[in-house]
């Protein structure tokens, strides 16, 4: 049913594109009998004019001043800047790019690319200026004790005639972390746990003599045991003797 | 530089300083060497997991184990309620599951007519909840009282959990297929997040040598209990006596003050997490066979306590910055104690 409708459509349809086509295929082969038209003489030209009075009159107005005024330059910061954008506007649009613009513009590109890269790779070439590395940004909180600053001996002696024995252990163990430090066996910052020292004189003749006074420090320092005087002989014993082969071997 | 230190009679019959434990650590050591031992027998490796399920178990909290599919974090956590003597539920949480599931249900008699309340999975002692992330906000909410109070509330009526009570959770990192973002609420309850790996090669190599040996066919049968609940008890009550130098107490709080003014974290750790951390190192000491806490058990433990407690900032996180990584920073900024 549908398709005995479309047919005759489709036909008539062919037929006017047939059709409508035709005159252009027909003119297609006589292109040769050009027809040539007689220039229109007949019409005069007029030119009209607006009279110079009113023409002066429009000039005179506001809306016609096509020029901006230059505002009034109030201070040195304004001349400065109104001079380097006349300059970098030569410098990159007037003759000038040809000779100098051009590589202001390379470098500026490199430079910007190199930013990027330096902060996707995050590489900090602060050494190979000469300088040593920037510092992390480490806010700490405590007041730290500067262990380089502290006066051992008198501290200890200090601590020591006062019978504060707990305080007498912390500062001799502080004196040996300075003293690890100073001979290079040690890599001390404040964040660092005792146990991460020990880690770090693993495989040296260091490491047992160590781990026993890191042990009488935590069980005076945080486990708060009471020293009696004899006890903290002990101790003391064994940091003298430590600090004596420290110094001794390093000699 | 010191010899000059006067020393009071040194042949006076005082006692030597003795720098070993005061406490008896026996029951301890030997139950913590006792599961280690048992979970051996299956687990390869996972050395530092298992180490830090038997600190939540010591300090009374709960734990989330996250990992991708297939590292035996549903395994590890069956074989540790294994080992310990007490009720145990499993939970299979989905995404159409419902608060009754969890908790229980009221359902009338009508013979007495009245409601009787039937007590849901969650009344166990250690109860597994697997792949807790495929359950929506509704669900989890419904945790939050019980893991915190111990108890539940249900028509008025408030039903505390026996001790110990104990919740492992797994759950597969968030951005995996068909899960859900937990709560932060809930996410604070737990007192460790700890994130399991992949095994290495030589572990992998004994996992299939296991495997291929018969070992793989019933693993839970070969794991014996080792600790009874009443033994769970005495020893946490022997970890609530441990010392905490008052330093200590200090550098806890500064390390977790710390994540609420960082500036690339949106969400600091609460008060709680200072709480389980100090709670984890005086367990973590006592497992070590310390009656002390010291500054290397808090920096243990920060990562385990504070990584799934902190947000990062969205420019953070687009970067990849991890929270672990935060947390190491914040380790860094903060002066040991000594």
């Amino acid at each position: 049913m549908r398709a005995s409708t479309s047919r005759p459509l489709a036909a008539s349809l062919l037929a006017l594109l047939l059709t409508a086509a035709a005159p252009a295929v027909s003119g297609a082969g006589d292109s040769a009998r050009r027809v040539e038209l007689p220039a229109d003489r007949t019409t005069p030209v007029r030119l009209r004019e607006p009279a110079a009075g009113r023409l002066r009159a429009f000039r005179q107005q506001s809306e016609f001043q096509y020029v901006e005024p230059v505002p009034a330059e109030t201070s040195a910061w304004s001349r400065f800047w109104r001079r380097f954008w006349q300059w970098l506007g030569e410098l990159l649009s007037g003759p000038g790019y040809r000779t100098r613009g051009r590589y202001v513009v390379y470098a500026a590109f490199g430079v910007a690319f190199l930013m990027v890269l330096l902060r996707v790779l995050r590489l900090d070439f602060t050494n190979a200026l000469g300088r040593t590395a920037r510092p992390l940004p480490l806010a700490y909180e405590a007041a730290a004790e500067d262990i380089h600053a502290i006066d051992f001996p008198a501290r200890l002696q200090e601590a020591e005639e006062a019978g504060n024995y707990r305080l007498a252990v912390r500062l001799g163990y502080l004196h040996v972390l300075h003293t690890l430090t100073t001979r290079h066996l040690i890599d001390w910052q404040p964040d660092k746990t005792n146990h991460e020292y020990l880690r770090e004189l693993a495989s040296t003749p260091w490491q047992d003599a160590f781990a026993t006074l890191t042990r009488q420090f935590e069980y005076v320092w945080y486990g708060e045991l009471a020293l009696t005087a004899r006890s903290y002989a002990q101790v003391r014993e064994t940091r003298q003797q430590f600090l004596a082969a420290l110094t001794s071997r390093a000699a | 530089m010191d010899n000059n230190f006067p020393l009071t009679n040194p042949d006076a019959p005082e006692p030597a300083a003795s720098f070993a434990p005061r406490s008896d650590f026996s029951l301890l050591t030997t139950s913590a060497e006792a599961i280690r031992r048992e979970l051996g027998k299956v687990i390869v490796g996972q050395h530092e997991l298992i180490e830090l399920l038997l600190t939540a178990i010591l300090a009374d909290g709960h734990v989330l184990l996250e990992g991708v599919p297939g590292v035996a974090k549903t395994l590890t956590a069956k074989l540790l309620a294994r080992t310990l003597s007490v009720p145990f539920s499993r939970l299979q949480f989905t995404p159409d599951l419902m608060p009754s599931d969890v908790l229980g249900t009221s359902i009338f008699r009508p013979n007495k007519a009245d409601f009787e309340f039937r007590p849901g999975p969650i009344f166990a002692s250690v109860v597994l909840i697997d792949e807790i992330n495929r359950a929506p906000a509704k669900t989890q909410s419904a945790l939050f009282e019980v893991m915190e109070e111990r108890h539940i509330t249900q028509d008025g009526t408030t039903y505390p959990m026996q001790e110990p009570f104990l919740v492992l959770a797994t759950q597969n990192p968030i951005e995996q297929e068909g899960t859900y973002r937990l709560p932060e609420a809930q996410l604070d309850r737990f007192l460790f997040k700890v994130q399991i790996g992949y095994p290495t090669a030589e572990q992998e190599v004994a996992i299939l040598q296991g495997h291929h040996a018969g070992f793989g066919g019933m693993p839970l049968d070969s794991v014996q209990p080792v600790l009874s609940a009443a033994q769970i008890a005495e020893l946490r009550q022997q970890v609530r006596r441990q010392h905490v130098e008052p330093n200590l107490l200090d550098y806890i709080a500064r390390l977790v003050g710390q994540t609420r003014t960082h500036k690339s974290l949106y969400l600091g750790a609460s008060p709680r997490a200072s709480l389980a951390l100090l709670n984890g190192a005086k367990a973590l000491a006592a497992l070590r066979g310390r009656e002390f806490v010291t500054p290397e058990d808090v920096q243990y433990l920060a990562p385990a306590v504070l990584r799934h407690r902190i947000l990062l900032t969205p420019e953070r996180e687009m970067e990849g910055t991890t929270p672990d990584e935060v947390v190491r920073q914040i380790i860094q900024q903060i002066e040991v104690p000594r």
